[in-house]
């Protein structure tokens, strides 16, 4: 229940620091707003760790990290994200790219829950064609606008 | 080409969930934030330093500015601890049910920037579709 409950408010932040991160690249550029995007997250995870994560943290088994180095890339990847998405935001319609990029974020995420943690079930399928559905109806009025522009030539 | 290139940012996202939780369980939660925003941040460097591009920081930026770093934080905090427990779909999912009624609110009164648009019927409808497919996919 917490876990669901986290992973609600997780998409609460994420909007809250694009707002708070969009208002302040009006002040500077989206380079410079990035960069302190992750040097203050990284501060306030220092200090957080060391006020109350020091305790909490277990005995490190550097075999597994050894073993799968790349969880320590996570972060990095996603600058991958911030990179095309920076691209993109001019060359499609923002629809069209909230649409994409949650439909793959979505299934890929099933594909990866099934190769990590062994974790597949057809509810679990069904509800993700709901979820789309329920993106795609929420829309819905960009969604005829962004297929007509896809489609010039069948436009009106 | 974009819908191959948006593809690739929706896998993005989810395999750094993934990542991000599998160091969490190695390294304990609070010292997984702390590992992911430094090689964010590196990468950003290198970023930077591939492209020559200079940090540009104006005087007189008020302070609340600098806080998207920390709700950030947050944000990875959350994810890092669900993703093990729900799965990097249902992590998606639930984000996005969050996302959705969040922005619909800032939206409907135009807080913190957002351009004021009234909540409409449809996005309630299209609210509850998703709230109904995440019931299913934990059914």
């Amino acid at each position: 229940m917490i876990a669901i409950v986290l992973s609600i408010l997780s998409g609460a932040t994420i909007v809250l620091s694009r707002q708070v991160n969009g208002y302040f690249t009006k002040y500077t550029s989206a380079s410079t707003s990035t960069f302190m995007n992750y040097f203050t997250g990284l501060i306030s995870s220092i200090i957080v760790f060391i006020f109350y994560g020091i305790s909490l943290t277990p005995h490190i088994n550097v075999a597994k990290l050894t073993a799968s180095p790349i969880i320590l890339f996570g972060g990095s990847l996603s600058i991958i994200n911030v990179f095309l998405l920076n691209i993109l935001v001019s060359r499609i319609p923002p629809v069209a790219l909230t649409l994409t990029t949650f439909t793959t974020q979505i299934i890929s995420g099933m594909i990866f829950d099934y190769a990590f943690y062994g974790i597949f079930s057809p509810n679990k399928c069904i509800g993700i064609c709901i979820v789309i559905a329920g993106l795609i109806i929420s829309q819905m009025p960009a969604t005829r606008s962004v297929y007509r522009s896809l489609t010039p030539g069948k436009s009106k | 080409m974009e819908i191959l290139l948006a593809t690739i940012c929706g896998m993005t996202v989810s395999l750094m969930n993934i990542l991000n939780g599998k160091l969490s369980a190695v390294t304990g939660t609070f010292l997984s934030l702390v590992v992911i925003h430094l090689t964010g941040l590196l990468a950003v460097i290198l970023v930077l330093m591939v492209r020559h591009e200079k940090l540009t920081i104006k005087s007189g930026i008020p302070i609340l500015a600098y806080s998207g770093g920390v709700i950030g934080v947050l944000t990875t905090l959350f994810s890092v601890v669900s993703v093990s427990k729900v799965g990097a779909a249902s992590l998606t999912a639930l984000s996005l049910g969050g996302q959705m009624a969040v922005s619909f609110i800032l939206e409907h009164y135009g807080l913190l920037g957002a351009k004021q648009q009234r909540i409409s019927l449809q996005k309630i409808i299209g609210l509850c579709v998703v709230i109904v497919g995440i019931g299913v996919m934990f059914a």
